[in-house]
């Protein structure tokens, strides 16, 4: 585990894909990680869950990629969930920038991966 | 009672009176028992009186009357303390009295008379003469009175009345013959009491003198039995002690032996003893003390008892006697008896006894061993001691029997001394000494007669040999070359030897302990006569140890070296004293001789000096051309120039490149080296400023140039400081040899010293001049240059960022020195750096640096240690390839990190490198070396180690001090290698401030975010608290970043400081403040806003400062440690 570095971890599961972050999101992590999760969304996913419970630091630049990713998969009729903790270390600082309007937050995979089942159909 | 039986007859011896019986002789107890039956007999007669006075009808009146009166007398005789006599006077009144009354009673009917007949008879009872005649004037009284006054009364018949005197008269007669017949019985009765009375006065006194017998008999007791074995008297030691009673055994019907006997240990032993003494057998035997507490033993003798007449046995006697003393005595001389026999037995001496008949009584071992004696079995049949004996005169003559010492003894002679000779046949010759005594008993009868003999073969043989030996020693003496004269105790001479007689002249000493007897013979060395006192053997007999005293012999004209000492025996008593002489007159005559030949020796030795000394030149500048500095070579040689020149001052004067100061070496009077800086002016040589300086210091010198071929380089100076030398040509010659070697040495020398300086300098620019400072991580290096220009150069060390908060350190020692190990070394550097940022595996990089190392720079080797040092995750990493392991000092202890070992970089194509890993903790350090630091001459590198440790643990906490401590602790006297040191310390970020310096670049926000997960924490911030404080500090240092500065790079400064449970963080730039480039910020401020407390912006000349403060919720606690991820 090493400290600053993101790792993408896919989880595909039929229709939905889980994307887990670790590590930092900073200004030289958030765009390589932006760009792999889009890569990853191909067409006939109905949304991505991207589970940022592992975390540790995520600054406006980590926010700014979060509203954009939601916005481009909004785009494409692509639902975008995130899974926090509310203890999570990142948890209020994402409260306060407004995230939820979007991608909303979610607690656990499973209500995630529902949420963007129920949005799509 | 005895008294009285043993008194004197009691009848009278006269004839007439012999016939008449005494009277009132009854014992006292059996008159008493008579006076009480006639008593009774008195109240019996009183009743009847009554009773028969109460039937004839008499009056009650009278009746009464008589009856009281005759109570009374009753009464009287019975209870009064009066005399005997008086008391029969009243029974016998009272008694007549009776028969007077029945007689009245009855009415003087003839039978009524008879009753006085009875009372008399009764009264004969007391064997007195008073109730006798008293009875008979009774009767004579009361017949005539009442025949004559009232016959009716007396009578029934009147011829009775008629005469009443005549009848009174015929009844009294009656009376009188009644009363001679009692007393004929009495007096039968009287003589047999006396004969009783002597009979048993007799056996008294028998029993009082066997009682006091027995008494007297010491312990012993005597038990007599009758027939039917009741015991009859008991007396003697066992009643003087209270362990009979005689009062309970001496009984009429006591108890009998067999009650006694039953049941006691030894009881039916007795008992049948007793039985057959009853048969007539006297019987002995012996019985162990009825009571378990005693020890005691008696011996009983049961003897019947037998009637001296008919010879019956008529009892038992038993003689008790304790005869417990006796055994324990007896067992007492048995003892001593036995030990006086083994002592005789272990006795060296021989020991032989005889009794009175002359019969061997004792023969000890001693005597057995000798074999003598053997078949002897008294001495006095001398036929056979002759035949026995093996005893023989010292002279080998056999003795005959008169003359052997026991014989001599049983004779009645005391021997003492005498020799004797044993010789037998298989017997070694023995020498006995043997003295001899005849044994009396108390009474002085001779009862035996005892010899003893001491062995003392050995002692002769003992004598014989010191005879021998003094004999051999006084040869010897003679025979000496040395004098010698010795004395005894009393001061008697006794050796003088022949070559002490000779030197005399004489052959008696001239000196004794006792005086001179030759005076001005003997002188002392200034020609004085020598006086007794002073003599060597005098001294010595004093006490004195006399050593080297010299005397002058004058008859021969010798001279003489004597010794004395006083002689001890080995318990140290003082024997006596001895001198020995010997002469040195010879001696004294080569001495003289041998002065003068060496007077002429040391004119030739003078002359050959010089020419050993330019050898001695050569040989020291050779030496000293291979001292590698200046300054060591200076040492050197002026070392040996002093020595060999014998110049107490020496210097020599380095001429210095144009522009620096020349040096003056010379010796300081301890003979350290001091060094001088001089200036040279254009004009001046060498020469004349030597001549400047030492002028002062030295009254003369000799100065010479030193040339290296048309060059002067300097001068060299040899010079007397008290001005007494003058240098000669040949010093000059030797100088000038030196000179010339010097200036060889001296440029060689400094070539070296230029070389190592290069090597120096160029290690020094290879290696890192400031090493890294990551947060919580603090480095330190030393790098020494070995003192020897050869040796210089190779080793190498770094600490590289590897991002992250981790640092990788490296130490190595390239194989090889000069100038070309430290350029290899540079390339190793660069090596290491390329592949370190590549890699987190310590042991890949060591592989990868191998590979290239092998491949680029083929036969060069180099040795390598490199750690990884994560102090956010706190774990070291390491690897190494053939060098020493780095140590990490946790506390007191220091552990040795390291893996197998491997050989070093460059020499296989494929290095097998392991990698080790080490939790670490917080204070934790970590030390990298070469082996130059624990390398030194003359010691194990172990130790070196070992003291490095030590050094280690007793260092303090921060990496520079470490290094000054470790250097100055491990380094003495001159480096052979290089040596490098490079210390790395965890610093715990416990400190209330925190500062960062870090480049203005997107990258370095991971560097100050690990900083502030562990600072935070440790200031008390929850994990929340930590998380959010760290993300406005990111937007801080992000806006600094994009808005501070432009193309140019500088640094962005962050500052923590925790106070009162609140945090302050100050990020500052150094830059102008432009519009923000980009459009995906806007957030940054709103976040920092929202997250912290309070956000001011300042914005000064120099750049923008930032401050961010936030109360925590908690007050931190001390030692607390969050690892941060």
């Amino acid at each position: 585990m090493s400290i600053s570095s993101l790792t993408f971890e896919r989880d595909p599961r039929e229709d939905v894909l889980v994307a887990r972050l670790k590590g930092d999101i900073d200004t030289s992590s958030a765009s390589t990680m932006r760009d792999q999760v889009v890569r990853a969304a191909h067409n006939q996913l109905l949304g991505i869950v991207l589970d940022i419970s592992a975390v540790d630091y995520i600054d406006s630049t980590g926010v700014r990629l979060l509203v954009d990713l939601g916005r481009q998969l909004g785009e494409r009729a692509q639902q975008l969930r995130l899974v926090i903790e509310p203890t999570s270390p990142t948890f209020r600082l994402l409260q306060i920038v407004g995230i939820g309007a979007a991608a909303p937050i979610c607690q656990t995979v499973d209500e995630a991966v529902a949420e963007v089942r129920q949005a799509a159909a | 009672m005895p008294d009285r039986l043993l008194a004197e007859p009691l009848h009278p011896t006269s004839s007439t009176r012999r016939l008449l019986p005494i009277g009132n002789t009854l014992p006292t107890e059996e008159w008493a028992r008579r006076h009480r039956v006639l008593c009774r007999l008195l109240i019996s007669q009183t009743v009847m009186i009554t009773i028969v006075g109460l039937a004839v009808g008499r009056s009650v009146v009278h009746i009464g009357a008589s009856a009281v009166v005759l109570a009374a007398v009753a009464a009287f005789a019975l209870w009064s303390k009066s005399s005997r006599r008086l008391r029969m006077t009243a029974i016998t009144l009272g008694l007549l009295s009776c028969s007077a009354q029945l007689v009245d009673a009855l009415g003087g009917v003839p039978e009524a008379h008879f009753h006085f007949f009875v009372m008399v008879a009764a009264l004969s009872l007391y064997e007195d003469w008073v109730p006798f005649t008293l009875a008979i004037a009774y009767v004579a009284m009361h017949y005539w009175l009442l025949g004559t006054f009232l016959p009716d009364l007396l009578w029934d018949a009147s011829n009775h009345q008629t005469h009443p005197a005549a009848w009174a008269a015929l009844h009294a007669g009656f009376i009188a013959l009644a009363a001679l017949a009692q007393v004929s019985a009495w007096r039968l009765n009287e003589d047999l009491r006396e004969r009783n009375r002597d009979l048993l006065g007799r056996v008294a006194r028998d029993e009082v003198l066997y009682r006091s017998l027995v008494r007297n008999l010491p312990d012993t007791t005597v038990l007599i039995l009758d027939r039917d074995l009741r015991f009859r008297l008991v007396d003697g030691a066992l009643v003087a002690s209270g362990r009979l009673q005689p009062e309970r055994l001496v009984r009429e019907r006591g108890p009998v032996i067999h009650d006694l006997l039953s049941g006691l240990p030894g009881g039916a032993d007795l008992m049948r003893s007793v039985r057959q003494a009853l048969e007539g057998q006297i019987t002995s035997l012996e019985v162990n003390d009825w009571e378990e507490a005693s020890s005691s033993v008696f011996e009983v003798l049961v003897v019947p008892l037998r009637d001296t007449g008919t010879a019956d046995v008529i009892g038992v006697l038993l003689r008790v006697v304790n005869i417990t003393v006796k055994r324990r005595l007896e067992g007492r001389v048995r003892h001593e008896r036995a030990f006086l026999e083994a002592v005789l037995e272990s006795l060296n001496d021989g020991v032989m006894a005889c009794d009175a008949e002359g019969n061997i009584t004792l023969r000890n071992r001693t005597m057995r061993d000798w074999n003598t004696h053997e078949t002897l079995v008294s001495v006095l049949n001398t036929e056979d001691y002759e035949n026995a004996t093996h005893l023989h005169h010292p002279d080998g003559r056999r003795m005959t029997a008169d003359e052997v010492p026991l014989v001599r003894g049983m004779s009645g002679e005391t021997v003492v001394g005498q020799e004797v000779l044993l010789r037998g046949e298989g017997l070694a010759d023995r020498i006995i000494i043997s003295n001899a005594l005849p044994l009396h008993d108390h009474d002085g009868n001779q009862i035996g007669a005892v010899a003893t003999a001491h062995d003392i073969t050995e002692r002769r043989r003992l004598e014989e040999q010191l005879r021998a030996e003094r004999s051999f020693l006084s040869a010897v003496l003679e025979q000496l070359h040395d004098g010698v004269i010795a004395c005894d105790q009393d001061g008697n001479t006794t050796v003088y030897n022949r070559a002490l007689r000779e030197l005399d002249g004489s052959d008696t000493p001239i000196i004794d302990a006792h005086g001179v007897h030759k005076p001005g013979m003997l002188l002392t060395p200034d020609g004085q006569p020598l006086s007794r006192e002073n003599h060597p053997l005098s001294r010595a007999f004093n006490g004195e140890v006399v050593r080297d005293q010299e005397i002058i012999h004058v008859r021969h004209q010798r001279v003489t070296l004597q010794n004395g000492v006083p002689l001890t025996d080995s318990q140290g008593s003082r024997i006596g004293a001895m001198v020995t002489v010997h002469d040195i007159t010879e001696q004294r005559r080569a001495e003289i001789a041998e002065r003068q030949r060496a007077a002429e020796e040391a004119a030739r030795e003078a002359a050959e000096t010089q020419a050993q000394r330019i050898e001695q030149i050569l040989e020291v500048t050779d030496v000293a051309l291979k001292h590698s500095s200046v300054e060591a070579m200076a040492r050197g040689f002026l070392h040996r120039l002093r020595d060999t020149l014998r110049a107490p001052f020496t210097g020599v004067l380095l001429d210095a490149a144009p522009g620096e100061r020349s040096r003056l070496y010379r010796l300081g009077e301890a003979g350290e080296l001091r060094e001088d800086a001089v200036a040279i002016t254009s004009t001046d040589t060498p020469e004349t400023v030597m001549a400047r300086v030492v002028a002062g210091s030295v009254a003369s010198h000799l100065i010479l140039p030193l040339h290296l071929g048309e060059d002067s380089i300097g001068a060299v100076c040899i010079g007397d400081t008290d001005g007494a030398r003058e240098f000669s040509v040949h010093d000059r010659h030797l100088l000038t040899l030196a000179a010339h070697r010097i200036a060889l040495g001296v440029s060689q020398a400094q070539t070296q010293e230029r070389q190592r300086q290069a090597a120096a300098n160029l290690q020094r620019s290879m290696l890192p001049s400031a090493l890294v400072d990551e947060p919580g991580v603090t480095v330190a290096a030393r790098y020494l240059p070995a003192e020897a220009a050869e040796l210089v150069g190779g080793d190498w060390y770094d600490a590289i960022p590897l991002g992250d908060g981790r640092v990788g350190v490296v130490m190595g020692d390239v194989v090889g020195s000069g100038l070309q190990a430290a350029a290899l070394m540079g390339r190793t550097l660069a090596t290491l750096r390329a592949y370190a940022v590549q890699s987190d595996s310590p042991a890949e990089v060591i592989c990868r640096m191998n590979a290239t190392m092998f491949r680029l720079e083929r036969g060069e080797m180099t040795t390598v240690a490199y750690v990884i040092v994560d102090p956010i995750r706190m774990v070291l990493c390491g690897a190494s390839a053939a060098h020493p392991a780095p140590l990490l000092r946790r506390g007191s202890r220091v552990i040795a990190c390291q893996a197998r070992p491997s050989l070093p970089l460059g020499s296989a194509p494929n290095l097998c490198v392991e990698e080790w890993e080490q939790a670490l903790e917080p204070g934790d350090l970590l030390v990298l070396y070469t082996d130059g630091l624990v390398e030194h001459r003359g010691q194990q590198i172990e130790d070196g180690v070992a003291a490095l440790s030590r050094a280690l643990v007793e260092s303090p906490a921060a990496p520079e001090e470490v290094c000054d401590t470790i250097l100055q602790q491990l380094l003495h006297g001159d480096r052979s290698d290089d040596v490098s040191l490079l210390a790395l310390a965890l610093a715990p970020l416990h400190a209330p401030t925190l500062e960062l310096r870090v480049p203005a670049e997107p990258e370095s926000g991971a560097r100050v975010r690990s900083a502030l997960r562990q600072w935070l924490p440790a200031m008390g911030a929850t994990e929340s608290e930590s998380a959010e404080i760290t993300v406005a500090v990111g937007e801080a240092l992000l806006n600094a970043v994009e808005h501070a500065y432009g193309l140019e790079t500088h640094d962005v400064l962050v500052q923590g400081h925790a106070d009162a449970g609140q945090v302050q963080i100050t990020i500052r730039d150094f830059g102008r403040w432009r519009a923000p480039r980009g459009k995906e910020r806007g957030q940054g401020t709103a976040n920092m806003r929202a997250l912290m407390d309070r956000v001011v912006r300042r914005r000064t000349e120099n750049g923008t400062i930032v401050e961010l403060r936030r109360a925590l919720s908690c007050q931190p606690a001390a030692g607390e440690e969050k690892e941060g991820r």
